[in-house]
């Protein structure tokens, strides 16, 4: 009798969980297909026909402007540089910083960890970071974007909570084996805390693919500039029309969307390599067993 | 080690002292590059704070403008619409804090409890797409659909003989709109760092609640949210941080002469007032009153977090 | 594709017409002196010229662009640009000013050149210009004048069409309900009543809108949409108006915005005015008229057959578009708003004279004959040829070099038809030559226009928007008529009075 009510309640629970994705899924798939479908369609249809998913005229314009376009295509290489190197410097400071501060027992810990929050919080805005990055001769070179963003605040203080969650015991097993504090964390915490860097590293990477900003003040260079500039140029009207003088190009809406769904691929493609790391138990299990 | 229980007590504490020092010396090159980091590119600049107090220039830089006290401040709080703005941003980080702030937390325990792989696999990817759409992509869409005089939805209700929803301009539904709007952007993307919380959940527990006969519900009760929990905490913490961020571009667009009194807020008025116009002083003042504010919010959480058990974020 | 190739097909005549509209109507005989110019100064030394200016949709051009290197190689330059993206040119400005690190010419938009002009880092080109004979001939006197000190020129303004825009309507949508195109004010709102009533599309839906407007962010009525054509009807000013020796604001003149309320009022409530309006952006409007679901829209002639007609009618083969003057309002007024040019671009003052001298050089050759020929049609051969005598045709590397972009968004002569080229088909091009010598006769003036207020740089653009959050809340009935005059009494107090107070008492001064 038992083991019956308990499958039908795992079944209805199991139906339950099911429903709830599947229509969450639907109301995130429709509109990102949108967006895809219709970056293969003309301008007029797009203007003229509202919401939709099957164009009636199938065109890789959009497409073929893009790849013509010779600022598109070195924006796209410039972002994936910025995007390795600023992620693999990112990671490693971020990982150390946030392992050092994790260990409840370190002096000075706390006061470092305020100093950590409050520049989440204050920071001296953009005229003195500028001033700082053109006094280290940083202008114009992508140290610019790494250094200033070497550590995000947010990211630190999450992944130091992570690390202060694995399992204290073999910590203490590996400590009486003689292991020194760097190769306790290298050999050790490291392995088991795969699925925080492998978090943290697609949290650094998709905040140095979107950036833009910063590119825009310290990069002089046109030809270095990351494709988030090139994107919100074309998505983004500009604030006066009567300024913006395009030519007989149609930057239409087309063009948008393909901008948009070039820009998300790369992302996307990221994200299975790092799925692994999300699964339940995997590490902690693999190691205990 | 030659000294020992004999010697004044003193010495002992301050002998530990030491030795913890010592032994955390690893730990503290560990420490070093970031500590550098934020010493060089967060404090020194940091500086630039006291601009709030000046007519700053650029030209004359910090050191020769004309200092004039506080102003900015006094102007900000004596603009006639400051209590309208300040109720509206309390208004849209109250939906962040207690609508959206569970969202994710929810999606990722229910994708824990997908048994198939590729379902799986699947929808985390579909639900992270979002969050590379820009917001000027998710608004327009959104007038696509609701637009009043042809948006998509609205002409289905019109031919199936129901009202037209101003959807868009319609005051009442601005803070749902935006809500949604957040929801459907950063859920699933926001999930990901409670899905990698729940990672490192030892599944032995899984199977011994199964064999005292726990349901998946009382699991996710007794094993999941207590995994979860302190990084709620900490998230909700920093989320306290930014009470006064509402997110400028996201709302500058959705905003509209007829839904103003309720989507006007800090960000939106100082991009206007002082972005614009290049007021740097006054804008660093507005900026300086809302991380004041946040700083108040995130001590008093961090209180009561270690109250109730928690190291909190500091 | 088709258009690019095309080759003109009504020979000599109307190609020279088409060259001599570019050219502001005197092309002749200057070719030779523009070239004899250019060779006669000393440019014996190559000089390295930093260039900035701000850059739009699809971003500038590679550092070895074809039409750079013919600038450097004329004029023995090094020219590198710098392409900032337009939304934030303001914040690099700034930061610029911050470490004092200028280029050596660049673009500035109006509120930085207003608040810098003191602090001596522009160049006064005034002495200068004697020397310069095609900067004095293409940018009129009175345009280098506005926002400078007497006798200072310290900037060379960067050109906007002052009428730009034009309404226009669609013809067969007009010959399909009988009716003429409109003259007065009543005729547009009874040509508008058809079009969102009578199904003009024939499709059988009333899925059409009378017309549409945006609200612009700054507070006017829209840089497009038909709002533009239709204040000066009812007498409100385009932003300052003289009256009596006095300048007063649009934002005050509470008579003339009953009028003109109380038409969109009525517009809206009887489903003319486009429902949608508040939430439009930018170029919505023209969108609308591009889809087909609107048969009145503002405008841009000089991308009328590149952008609006091709997507129309591909829609509808039989769509044509024709110009409308702006309506004949109740009491015989009639207007377009123009918007002159507010922005400058600018010498560094701290560079050395040889090469500000280059530089003038520069801006001068990109005025002449010859130079202005390089930087709006690109190369011979490269960009286009020659195909017969006075006939030319679009060569495919201009459309990947975009051989525009330096009169796009550099500098260019006072010359509406900019971005009209010689290899189009002259039958077009005399379609756009009409519609800008038509805007040209109802412009109606800013009279304010080129004086500072302190005041309007800190509040204006707040007050400007919380009155026209209000104008809107009365169009669509959400507050009473009497509301306008609460909105004015508000703006007054908000910062308006002394707005006035100042722009004229600058007013006096510049007489």
């Amino acid at each position: 009798m038992k083991s019956i009510t308990a499958t039908r309640s795992f079944s209805l629970f199991n139906t339950l969980v099911y429903l709830v994705l599947g229509l969450l899924l639907l109301i995130v798939l429709l509109p990102c297909l949108y967006v895809l479908f219709s970056s293969f369609s003309t301008k007029s249809e797009m203007l003229s026909r509202g919401f939709y998913l099957i164009p009636k005229v199938w065109t890789l314009n959009s497409y073929g402007y893009l790849f013509s376009n010779h600022n598109f295509t070195a924006s796209y290489w410039n972002a994936l540089q910025i995007t390795v190197g600023g992620t693999a410097l990112s990671i490693s400071a971020t990982t150390l910083m946030a392992y050092g501060l994790s260990r409840t027992w370190l002096r000075g810990r706390k006061p470092l960890n305020f100093m950590v929050l409050f520049t989440m919080l204050f920071s001296g805005g953009i005229i003195p970071t500028y001033l700082l990055t053109s006094q280290l001769g940083l202008l114009n070179s992508y140290w610019s974007l790494f250094l200033n963003n070497a550590i995000l605040p947010f990211n630190l203080i999450v992944m130091r909570s992570f690390f202060q969650n694995t399992p204290k015991e073999l910590e203490e097993a590996a400590r009486i084996d003689g292991c020194g504090e760097w190769n306790l964390f290298f050999r050790i915490i490291l392995p088991l805390s795969m699925t925080s860097v492998a978090t943290f590293i697609m949290f650094y990477a998709v905040f140095y693919w979107n950036s833009y900003f910063q590119a825009i003040l310290f990069i002089s260079d046109s030809q270095k500039m990351p494709l988030q500039v090139f994107l919100r140029q074309i998505i983004l009207e500009s604030g006066n029309s009567l300024e913006s003088v395009t030519d007989g190009y149609e930057f239409g809406p087309p063009v948008k969307m393909a901008v948009v769904v070039m820009a998300s691929i790369p992302m996307l493609v990221m994200y299975p390599f790092f799925q692994k790391y999300f699964d339940k138990g995997m590490l902690v299990g693999s190691v205990k067993g | 080690m030659a000294v020992t229980g004999s010697k004044a007590a003193d010495i002992k504490t301050r002998q530990r002292k030491w030795e913890e020092w010592k032994r955390g010396l690893p730990i503290y090159f560990m420490i070093l590059p970031g500590l550098l980091f934020f010493i060089v590119f967060k404090y020194v600049p940091m500086g630039g704070i006291l601009i709030a107090f000046q007519n700053y220039d650029p030209f004359d830089g910090f050191l020769q403008s004309s200092w004039v006290g506080f102003d900015h401040f006094q102007r900000l709080f004596q603009d006639p619409d400051f209590w309208k703005i300040f109720r509206n941003t309390l208004m849209i980080s109250a939906l962040n804090l207690f609508l959206f702030f569970p969202v994710p937390i929810i999606v990722s325990l229910l994708l824990n409890e997908v048994r198939l792989k590729w379902f799986k696999k699947g929808a985390q990817t579909l639900l992270y797409v979002p969050h590379f759409l820009s917001w000027v992509v998710i608004v327009s869409m959104t007038v696509l659909l609701f637009s009043a005089q042809d948006g998509g939805i609205n002409n289905l209700l019109s031919t199936m003989g129901y009202e037209r929803i101003e959807l868009m301009t319609n005051p009442e539904y601005f803070r749902m709109v935006y809500l949604f709007q957040v929801i459907w952007k950063e859920a699933g993307w926001s999930a990901i760092i409670f899905l990698a919380a729940l990672a490192s959940v030892d599944p032995t527990l899984y199977e011994a609640a199964t064999m005292d006969g726990a349901s998946r519900l009382r699991q996710i009760w007794h094993i999941n949210l207590p995994a979860l929990r302190s990084t709620i905490i900490i998230l909700f913490i920093l989320r306290l941080g930014h009470v006064m961020d509402t997110g400028f571009e996201h709302i500058l667009l959705l905003q509209n002469s007829l839904n103003i009194d309720v989507s006007e807020v800090f960000d939106t008025y100082v991009y206007r007032v002082g972005i614009l116009q290049a007021e740097f002083s006054y804008t660093t003042a507005v900026g300086l009153f809302k991380a004041l504010i946040g700083l108040g919010l995130v001590y008093l959480a961090n209180r009561a977090s270690r109250k109730i058990g928690e190291e909190g974020v500091y | 594709m088709k258009k690019l190739t095309a080759l003109s097909l009504s020979g000599v005549l109307l190609t020279t017409a088409a060259i001599a509209g570019c050219a502001g109507g005197s092309a002749v005989n200057k070719n030779e002196s523009g070239k004899s110019k250019a060779g006669a100064d000393d440019l014996g030394e190559k000089i390295t010229i930093n260039l900035m200016t701000r850059s739009y949709a699809g971003g500038g051009w590679p550092p070895n662009h074809p039409v750079i290197d013919e600038l450097n190689k004329r004029l023995n330059i090094d020219l590198k640009i710098e392409w900032v993206p337009a939304a934030n040119y303001p914040e690099k400005l700034n930061v610029m000013a911050a470490s004092n690190n200028f280029p050596d010419v660049y673009y500035i938009t109006n509120t930085e050149y207003v608040k810098w002009q003191s602090k001596n880092i522009f160049m006064d080109v005034k002495p200068e210009l004697s020397k310069y004979p095609n900067i004095v001939k293409y940018i009129p006197e009175e345009s280098l004048k506005h926002f400078n000190p007497k006798d200072k020129y310290y900037g060379i303004p960067f050109y906007y069409q002052e009428a730009r825009d034009s309404l226009a309507i669609r013809k067969d949508w007009l010959d399909k309900l009988g009716l003429k195109v409109p003259e007065t004010m009543d005729d547009f709102y009874n040509v508008a009543k058809a079009f969102a009533t009578s199904d003009p599309d024939g499709n059988g839906k009333q899925n059409t809108v009378g017309f549409s407007m945006e609200i612009s962010p700054a507070g006017t009525f829209g840089f497009g949409g038909p709002a533009n054509f239709l204040t000066s009807s009812f007498g409100l000013a385009n932003n300052w108006k003289l009256d009596g020796g006095k300048l007063i604001p649009m934002q005050t003149q509470s008579k003339e915005l009953k009028d003109f309320i109380g038409f969109m009022r009525k517009a809206y409530a009887e489903g003319v005015l486009d429902k949608d309006f508040p939430i439009l952006k930018s170029r919505d409007s023209l969108n609308k008229l591009e889809a087909g679901k609107s048969g009145i829209a503002n405008v841009n002639p000089q991308q009328l057959y590149v952008e609006t007609l091709p997507p129309l009618t591909k829609l509808d083969p039989k769509a044509e578009l024709v110009q409308v003057l702006p309506p004949v309002g109740p009491t015989g007024l009639r207007g377009t708003r123009g918007l002159p040019t507010a922005d400058k671009i600018v010498i560094n003052s701290k560079i050395d004279a040889k090469k500000q001298q280059r530089i003038l050089k520069l801006m001068d050759y990109m005025l002449s004959d010859e130079g202005y020929d390089l930087v709006k049609h690109g190369i011979e051969g490269v960009h286009y040829k020659k195909t017969a005598d006075e006939r030319y045709e679009q060569l495919e590397a201009s459309v990947k070099d975009r051989q525009f972009l330096l009169v796009g968004w550099f500098f260019k002569r006072f010359d509406p038809m900019f971005l009209i080229y010689k290899w189009m088909d002259p039958k077009e091009t005399a379609t756009i030559k009409a519609y800008f010598d038509n805007n040209a006769k109802y412009v109606t003036k800013n009279e304010g226009f080129g004086f500072v207020s302190e005041t309007a740089i800190k509040v204006g653009p707040n007050i400007d928007k919380k009155w026209m959050d209000t104008m809107v809340k009365v169009i669509v009935g959400q507050e009473p008529m009497e509301s306008i005059d609460k909105a004015i009494a508000e703006w007054k107090a908000g910062g308006g009075d002394a707005i006035i107070k100042e722009i004229n008492e600058e007013y006096q001064k510049s007489k």
